[in-house]
């Protein structure tokens, strides 16, 4: 049973607040992230979780991660309304939510249209 | 009035260096052999790199894909993406205690993450991505790496198996 990733991720992990950097794509990843995943992790700038299988909310609290500047989530199974408070992540350049099952999209306007930043118009793509 | 500071001047001597004479030795053994441990957990390495290079003839900071402080001369970095290498991470890793920087990205290692990882409190960086490792448990002690801002295991399922 070794062989990669496979599981909810760690709770461990969640709980080194140094990480600026956090990247698990491509593993087998399922269940959801937790409520308050930025309460220990107050210097995240990049979270990278694209292409596992992980499902539930988007936490409306990612917005507490004031750091945050590339948030990359495409190739899950989210669910729900795309939280707005989103919109309040000061840094945030880079947003990839596609091919996931959320809805709420119109919610995404006003972020990417708030940023002058191509890359944004450019990532802020939403596979319906 | 002279005699004193010689006096003072040649006790400090004498205090600082038997700690200089011991201490470097010391942590040079640690390190290499936690390097060694480390060459032995690896089962095929299909360009003999560790073969040839990682040789007790020379001073492990010259070893491939190894870096050390200019002062003190410990492994600071362990870069060797990359490498076809297989294997699996031993716990003499955490050995390694001024270890910063441990790149094993694309390569072949497998098996669970040493809870020894813990100690290396001084990593800022661990990408360990495009392997085979599992990270089903991630040790408790992971919870100590207080310094480590950059932690990338992407893509270890994609040759693995169940």
């Amino acid at each position: 049973m070794h062989g990669y990733v496979s599981g909810t991720i760690p709770s461990t992990i969640f709980n080194i607040s140094s990480l600026k950097v956090l990247d698990l794509m491509f593993n087998g990843l399922f269940g959801s992230l937790p409520k308050n995943m930025c309460d220990h992790l107050p210097r995240l700038e990049m979270l990278l979780l694209s292409s596992n299988q992980l499902s539930g909310q988007i936490p409306s609290d990612l917005f507490k991660c004031r750091e945050l500047q590339l948030l990359w989530l495409p190739y899950n199974n989210f669910t729900g309304v795309i939280p707005e408070e989103l919109g309040f992540l000061p840094m945030l350049e880079v947003l990839n939510l596609g091919v996931n099952m959320l809805s709420g999209l119109q919610s995404l306007v006003p972020i990417c249209a708030q940023r002058h930043i191509l890359s944004l118009m450019h990532f802020c793509n939403i596979f319906y | 009035m002279g005699r004193v500071w010689i006096t003072i001047l040649v006790s400090m001597l004498l205090m600082s260096l038997p700690k200089k004479c011991i201490s470097i030795p010391t942590s040079n053994f640690t390190d290499q052999s936690a390097l060694l441990a480390f060459k032995d957990h690896i089962t095929f390495d299909p360009q003999n790199m560790l073969t040839h290079s990682w040789s007790s003839k020379t001073s492990f900071c010259n070893w491939m894909g190894v870096s050390c402080s200019l002062r003190r001369q410990r492994v600071t970095a362990l870069d060797l993406s990359s490498m076809g290498l297989l294997g699996t991470i031993p716990p003499q890793l955490g050995n390694l205690s001024f270890l910063q920087y441990l790149i094993l990205y694309n390569n072949s290692f497998h098996g669970d993450l040493p809870s020894e990882i813990g100690n290396l409190r001084r990593l800022q960086v661990m990408d360990i991505g495009s392997n085979k490792l599992s990270l089903v448990i991630v040790p408790e002690s992971f919870g100590n790496l207080h310094r480590l801002e950059e932690l990338r295991f992407d893509g270890n399922n994609l040759t693995g198996t169940k």
